[in-house]
């Protein structure tokens, strides 16, 4: 798969959000979930702590623990329940190599 | 006065504490959600257009009933309203909360949990993949987010929330190739006469929407396993 793994099939006309993801400026739209902006331009959201594979959310509401990205200034958040903000700078990988599998 | 917790604003949560404002208590409702409605009533984010009868079909109705409710009671003060807040722990009569403000704490005396359900999978080969949903998530990015989980879908599983899903995706425009279901023909022709003759409505919808997925639909599937690469599914055996 290339590209996003989210297809956008509604609610296409809102404003653009700029944020940084591993170090690289992107963007995504108003009203996205960080799990939403992200697999809109990738297939996989995160590397997980326990193992080589990548990991691209699940439940989508908050419960399954399997979508925490990392922030640049070191914390946590849950993808699918935080929005995406203007400015977010945000990683894929955990920043602490006691965080890696 | 009683100090009533609750946990969880879906509709159990928010009934639960119309129904203790109405008995002239002040319940606190903690929440996950950014807007009360939890997950079958959930309310896309402000600025999305979608109308309440796209997004809830036939319970629209009902939807907007029970927002309205709700949040005429937080305006009033009725109900004490915590959005994005996670409860951490509860002891000893204390809420240990998490939340927009950091870390606090709430005294309560009388405790009610409307956490609600999560999806559970049948776990063949491959489902642990990332870009393997459950169906709740799929009706969740789709109502709240505006989008379908795969540029390329397959669904598989059985009931009737797998046809409901299988019809929303493709209405939506979603790139739907197989709706696999577990249970074959004569099971279901068995279980739907039966059905048919408790709740005809709805079994009539049922037909029509099984009728507009087409040659999609295939009966009497046995999965073996999900195949994948690196960036997920691939295929299913």
């Amino acid at each position: 798969m290339t590209g996003g793994r989210v297809h956008r099939v509604a609610e296409r006309d809102r404003a653009v959000v700029a944020f940084h993801l591993d170090g690289a400026p992107v963007s995504a739209l108003s009203g996205d979930t960080v799990l939403t902006a992200i697999l809109s331009l990738r297939p996989i959201l995160r590397q997980t702590e326990f193992g080589p594979e990548g990991r691209a959310g699940f439940c989508l509401m908050g419960a399954c623990q399997d979508c925490w990205i990392w922030q640049e200034n070191g914390p946590r958040l849950c993808a699918c329940s935080t929005e995406i903000r203007n400015g977010m700078r945000l990683r894929t990988v955990a920043p602490h190599p006691w965080d890696r599998p | 006065m009683t100090q009533v917790l609750i946990v969880g604003a879906g509709p159990a949560g928010m009934r639960a504490a119309e129904t203790l404002a109405t008995a002239g208590i002040t319940p606190v409702v903690v929440d996950e959600g950014a807007r009360a409605g939890g997950q079958i009533y959930r309310r896309p984010p402000r600025g999305f257009l979608r109308r309440p009868e796209a997004l809830y079909g036939s319970e629209a109705s009902k939807a907007i009933a029970l927002h309205q409710c709700f949040d005429a009671l937080v305006t009033q003060n009725r109900v004490e309203y915590r959005a994005q807040t996670s409860v951490l722990g509860l002891r000893d009569g204390t809420a240990h909360l998490s939340g927009p403000a950091g870390y606090e704490q709430i005294a309560f005396d009388r405790l009610i949990l409307a956490t609600g359900a999560m999806d559970r999978v049948v776990p063949i080969a491959g489902w642990q993949t990332g870009g393997v949903y459950p169906l709740g998530a799929m009706q969740i990015a789709l109502k709240a987010q505006g989008v379908a989980l795969g540029q390329q879908i397959v669904l598989l599983g059985t009931g009737p929330l797998l046809t409901l899903l299988a019809v929303q995706l493709v209405q939506s425009g979603a790139d739907v190739r197989a709706v696999l279901d577990t249970s074959d023909l004569r099971g279901q022709v068995r279980g739907g006469v039966a059905m048919a003759a408790a709740r005809p409505w709805v079994t009539l919808r049922g037909l029509g929407m099984r009728r507009q997925l087409g040659r999609r639909y295939h009966a009497g599937i046995t999965p073996l396993r999900i195949e994948t690469d690196e960036h997920g599914p691939t295929a299913v055996r």
